[in-house]
């Protein structure tokens, strides 16, 4: 049980920090692209 | 780069404002609180009951901060002023007063780490490993250097480390805040990974993980796992402490907020996490009797207890050196957080940044080295303004509500946010009542547990934790703010303008 409380904790934890964190790099990636179309 | 208009301060970019507010969530409440908290709330049940208080209760309260920070530029008591109108500004100089309060003590805590840090380099372990000395030995060094007032020597490191997040605060956004940001929040991340690492590797370390993570369902029906959830929550992502609100002074025109919030909060609980990781299985793999070392509180476990753990294990002087740096760089990037609050609502009274910082600097050292002398100061300080968050948390949905949560969803979270989860915002309507339940129990409690005494709050050293004293001191700041509302107001004119 605590096996399975483990993975389903370092899901939340880790993987809404690791998401968030890309949606952020997606995010300043379309700045970029935007700022260089002409 | 972004733009840095004549006459205002600007972050570099959203990369270093993500750093200098993850900076001042991340520290001693990821490193030291945490583990310590899971440890005596019995594990998995109040893991999940955390990230519960991080949707419901942190997010929405650094959205709060935000919003108010960016539509404001102006610090705590000028964004109520401005927002709200000038008669409640007493209610953002609240906020500020209790954040100032707990830096004041919080500048103690990094003294503490850099002593230690000092005693590591300077052989302290080798004597620890000594036959006959271990624990005995590492309990009467923290005894004599911290416990027994006045702690001279605690005073000195205090001042030292006071002067360094001043100097910080002095080299401004750009060059104090983010640059040292940029270094020292990844450096914890690492450290900390690093630690977990090396942990668990020892033999019976698994112990801590499966203490850390079994759940126990008859937990979730208990109160006082629930108040502590939502008191780590405030604590560890520095919601409601007034931060991200200054912060966000500094922020460019268009900064997401509610992206950023999730990061942070998220951010803030994988290094608590990862801290957890390395401590609990640390205590099972090193120390005979790990529930009672569990329980040795947060100065005991840190201070006696790893450091005889780390004298004893084979590596312990690289673990000793690695954990307290990240302590270290956790604490100090926390406490700049809250010298700089200090120091932006001086700014908006009309005070340079060098005359702000160097009174925001001199009021730490004079009220904080109180703490540092005397530690029954230090834990009534600690109480009085911890649960005082609650209070701060309290003004912003108020002041929330007050303006209009969904004008403000409308006008200033949504067009700007790459993350558009209302619920997470709108939720902030529900903090009064969980102020409610979760302040209410816990008065009702602390009554009990000091019959005929509860109100009593004179000397502090002896009353540390009675609600009297916590009351007292609320309402001596209360009746301060709301009687020089007028002067204090009159004086907030000099926002942070990026035009």
């Amino acid at each position: 049980m605590w096996v399975a409380n483990m993975i389903v904790c370092c899901a939340i934890g880790f993987g809404c920090f690791g998401y968030a964190i890309k949606l952020m790099m997606d995010a300043e990636e379309k700045k970029k692209k935007a700022a260089k179309a002409p | 780069m972004a733009e840095i208009k004549q006459g205002g301060e600007q972050f570099g970019n959203r990369w270093g404002l993500l750093a200098t507010v993850l900076g001042m969530a991340v520290g001693t409440g990821n490193i030291w609180r945490f583990p310590r908290e899971v440890a005596s709330n019995n594990g998995g049940a109040f893991i999940i009951a955390c990230f519960i208080a991080i949707f419901i209760w942190a997010v929405p309260l650094i959205c709060a901060e935000s919003v108010f920070g960016k539509k404001a530029r102006m610090a705590n008591a000028g964004a109520f002023k401005i927002l709200l109108g000038e008669k409640w500004t007493w209610m953002g100089g609240f906020v500020a007063v209790t954040c100032t309060m707990i830096g004041a003590y919080y500048a103690v805590v990094l003294g503490w780490v850099m002593k230690y840090l000092m005693l590591i380099f300077s052989g302290f372990l080798g004597q620890v490993a000594q036959p006959g000395a271990g624990v005995e030995l590492t309990t009467a060094t923290w005894n004599a250097f911290a416990m027994t007032p006045p702690s001279w020597e605690a005073v000195g490191w205090f001042l030292v480390a006071t002067t360094i997040a001043g100097v910080i605060i002095f080299r401004g956004v750009q060059g104090g805040l983010e640059k040292a940001n940029k270094i020292m929040v990844p450096a914890v991340f690492v450290l900390l990974a690093i630690l977990a690492v090396r942990v668990l590797m020892l033999p019976k370390a698994i112990g801590g993980l499966e203490y850390m993570f079994h759940i126990d369902f008859a937990d979730f029906a208990k109160p006082k796992m629930w108040l502590a959830a939502f008191t780590q929550a405030a604590w560890s992502t520095g919601a409601g402490w007034g931060m991200f609100h200054v912060f966000y002074v500094y922020s460019a025109k268009n900064e997401d907020i509610e992206l950023n919030a999730f990061t942070v909060a998220f951010g803030d609980t994988a290094a608590a996490m990862l801290a957890a990781m390395v401590v609990l299985p640390a205590v099972y793999a090193l120390a005979p009797d790990p529930v009672a070392v569990l329980k040795s509180g947060a100065n005991g476990l840190t201070f006696i207890n790893l450091t005889n753990l780390f004298a004893h294990t084979t590596g312990g002087f690289l673990m000793a050196v690695l954990f307290f740096l990240a302590l270290f760089s956790a604490a100090l990037s926390s406490l700049i957080g809250m010298v700089e609050l200090t120091t932006r609502n001086l700014m908006d009274m009309g005070m340079s940044r060098s005359s702000g910082t160097l009174i925001s600097t001199i009021f730490y050292m004079v009220v904080g080295g109180f703490s540092a002398a005397d530690n029954n100061i230090f834990e009534n300080q600690d109480f009085t303004w911890g649960v005082a968050l609650l209070m701060s948390g309290l003004c912003y949905s108020v002041a929330s509500i007050k303006y209009g949560v969904e004008k403000l969803w409308v006008e200033d979270i949504e067009p700007c946010s790459d993350l558009k989860v209302k619920w997470m915002w709108t939720a902030i309507k529900l903090f009064p009542v969980l102020f409610v339940l979760v302040w209410g129990w816990w008065f009702k409690e602390a009554v009990s547990w000091y019959p005929g005494e509860w109100f009593k709050f004179w000397p502090i050293t002896k009353y540390v934790y009675t609600p009297g004293a916590m009351v007292v001191e609320w309402a001596i700041v209360f009746a301060l703010l709301i009687a020089l509302n007028q002067k204090i107001s009159a004086k907030l004119v000099h926002a942070n303008k990026l035009d």
